[in-house]
């Protein structure tokens, strides 16, 4: 019987390939198009081990991120320690391994909310314009008139310290790109001759804006989230490091830096490794994201 | 002749878009009707407001457009009275579809040919996925599209222009509708593509039976193709008929003029045209829109509209050189 399952499955595979022909060729183009930048390369390896990491954490390091040691604090980097302890005798590596995984929650479903709220309030605003349009979008420009750290600072101070409402105060603060990224290529989908046509056949304007509108403005978004990532990991650390995010003994790298800060001149890996960790993950997201938007940008290729 | 009741009947319609230069009276009263299983040609300069005729009976103006006054009675009632939600759960698709002028910029790009015709037959009929993927198949094939499987695989882009127009009106015409208004279907296609193209429609309006608003500038295709002509300008229909008698017999100056101005080959001398440009619409000549164009203006051309006036049973004219 699992071979006749199997069997039917591969057939399912043959007959999906066959149907989803240029669907795929076009990924194939994609990956290839990537594959030539080396940057966007540089980028995929940063993040891929970033990936792997956070998600093998507990199989990589032997010792427990938030076990105290204080007979051994502040012992510098040796073989049993490659990144040393800090002051309260925790492994630092152990701390950046499992830091990555919060880093990776926080971005993940920061971009989550983000993304698809802004995502779909802009693409509804610009399909339907005139008032609805204009709320969405001036509701934007308020967000967007506030520097975005002091914002999801006074978010997150308002909803009470910890790494859920981090999580919301950096999402509330970055779903209004999103919004104004949908909304202007909606404007421009909006126009094309096809909409006419689907409108001319009795489609609704709720089938026109999710099954449409709305595949068509994913391109940019997925370029827009991917270069976002970095940012978003960047303000969750800057909210870690002055208090008003993740809370200790959480290893949270924004947290790590902070900590950090008393000893920097003497016990210099205290700070440094966390914030290696950041830097690499950052720029890992930085790089994919310019080298998707070469890829996914028609005009580019 | 006009006793027999019509599948469409437009009076007076007036749609005007408010532009920031001013109101563009795009159509000024309109008056037509499309009989059962009728080829009705609608005829006219660009501009003259062929396309947002079709578009205003399927209530697709958008702002700054809107449509003003008048009536569209559509198998006995008004469309215009019709909720907006009402119009695409009944109207469009169902009962009256459209096809238009660039077949390639009209299907979605990212979908494949197949699933647009079986989402177009999903929106109107009660039935399954693979239902729906059988009949747009086999409404591929009556077509005349070779290879209907597979080209209901394919992305609009890998079809050429004409394959793409055959599988718009496939789409158009999937839920069986009782009128389909073709927009200019031809005019982006080559000469032998487009005599299939016109060849399919004649004949899938007789299988069908399906009545059909085709708009075009080519009075050649009108003369193969149409049973009834409407003659626009400026945003009126100023001349209606059988297209023996717009061809043999038209009365009005202008149709005179358009009619003229069709090369032949046995010609001497000049290209006629028109004295004159088509008229701004934001603020058109008053009375007769013709008038300063026309050879045979008179006082009260400049004065008064005309209204239309029947010569011949079926066959009306708004002209003041021919009363009642």
């Amino acid at each position: 019987m699992g071979v006749g399952a199997g069997k039917s499955f591969l057939q399912w595979l043959d007959r999906w390939k066959t149907e989803h022909e240029a669907m795929l060729d076009d990924f194939k183009y994609s990956l290839h198009l990537l594959r030539r930048s080396p940057l966007s390369m540089v980028g995929l390896i940063l993040i891929s081990t970033f990936l792997f990491i956070a998600v093998f954490a507990p199989f990589l390091t032997k010792y427990d991120p938030i076990e105290q040691d204080l007979s051994n604090r502040l012992q510098p980097p040796c073989s049993e320690n490659p990144f040393g302890r800090d002051q309260l005798g925790r492994d630092i590596m152990s701390r950046v391994i499992y830091g990555s995984r919060i880093s990776l929650r926080i971005g993940i479903t920061v971009i989550a909310i983000a993304a698809t709220t802004g995502t779909v309030l802009g693409v509804v605003a610009g399909y339907l314009g005139g008032r609805i349009d204009e709320i969405v979008m001036r509701i934007t420009d308020m967000f967007l008139a506030f520097p975005s750290l002091i914002l999801a600072m006074a978010i997150s101070a308002a909803l009470g310290r910890s790494l859920e409402n981090t999580v919301v105060a950096i999402g509330m603060v970055a779903w209004p790109r999103y919004a104004r990224l949908a909304r202007g290529q909606t404007l421009s989908v909006k126009e094309e001759q096809f909409i006419e046509a689907v409108r001319s056949l009795g489609a609704s304007r709720k089938r026109i804006i999710f099954s449409h509108v709305l595949p068509q403005c994913l391109p940019p978004i997925i370029v827009q989230a991917t270069l976002n990532m970095g940012g978003i990991i960047l303000t969750a650390a800057g909210l870690g490091f002055i208090g008003f995010g993740a809370q200790p003994p959480i290893p949270e790298w924004g947290i790590m830096i902070s900590d950090g800060r008393n000893f920097i001149m003497r016990e210099w890996w205290v700070s440094t490794f966390p914030g290696l960790a950041m830097l690499f993950a950052v720029l890992g997201f930085n790089l994919l994201g310019d080298g998707l938007r070469d890829v996914l940008d028609p005009r580019l290729r | 002749m006009s006793d027999e009741k019509p599948l469409l009947k437009i009076r007076d319609l007036r749609t005007y878009f408010y532009t920031y230069k001013g109101v563009v009276k795009a159509l000024e009263g309109v008056n037509l009707r499309i009989g059962t299983n009728e080829l009705l040609g609608l005829v006219g300069e660009t501009g003259c407001g062929k396309t947002v005729t079709g578009l205003s009976i399927l209530r697709l103006i958008d702002p700054p457009g809107k449509i003003i006054g008048g009536e569209i009675v559509f198998g006995g009632e008004d469309l215009l009275k019709l909720r907006e939600n009402e119009m695409s759960e009944r109207i469009r698709g169902k009962k009256i579809s459209m096809v238009f002028q660039e077949p390639r910029s009209s299907l979605n790009p990212t979908y494949t040919v197949g699933s647009q015709i079986s989402e177009a037959i999903r929106l109107h009929q009660r039935v399954d996925k693979r239902e729906a993927t059988r009949r747009a198949v086999s409404i591929l094939r009556q077509t005349g599209m070779p290879d209907p499987e597979r080209i209901a695989g394919e992305y609009p882009h890998e079809l050429s222009g004409g394959m793409a127009q055959r599988a718009m009106i496939a789409m158009a015409l999937s839920c069986d509708p009782e009128l389909l208004i073709a927009d200019e279907p031809t005019s982006s296609l080559d000469v032998t593509i487009e005599a299939q193209i016109l060849e399919l429609i004649k004949d899938l309006i007789t299988k069908f039976r399906t009545s059909v608003l085709l708009i075009t500038h080519d009075l050649g295709i009108v003369a193969e193709t149409c049973d009834k002509v409407a003659v626009m300008y400026a945003g009126n229909v100023i001349e209606y008929g059988d297209v023996r008698d717009i061809f043999k017999r038209h009365r009005h100056p202008y149709t005179e003029g358009l009619l003229n101005a069709v090369p032949k080959l046995k010609m001497s001398g000049e290209l006629y045209t028109i004295k004159g440009t088509v008229p701004n619409l934001i603020t058109p000549p008053t009375g007769c829109r013709f008038h300063p164009r026309c050879p045979e203006a008179r006082k009260e051309c400049s004065e008064f509209k005309p209204s239309d006036v029947e010569v011949e049973p079926g066959h009306s004219v708004s002209c003041f050189l021919y009363k009642g």
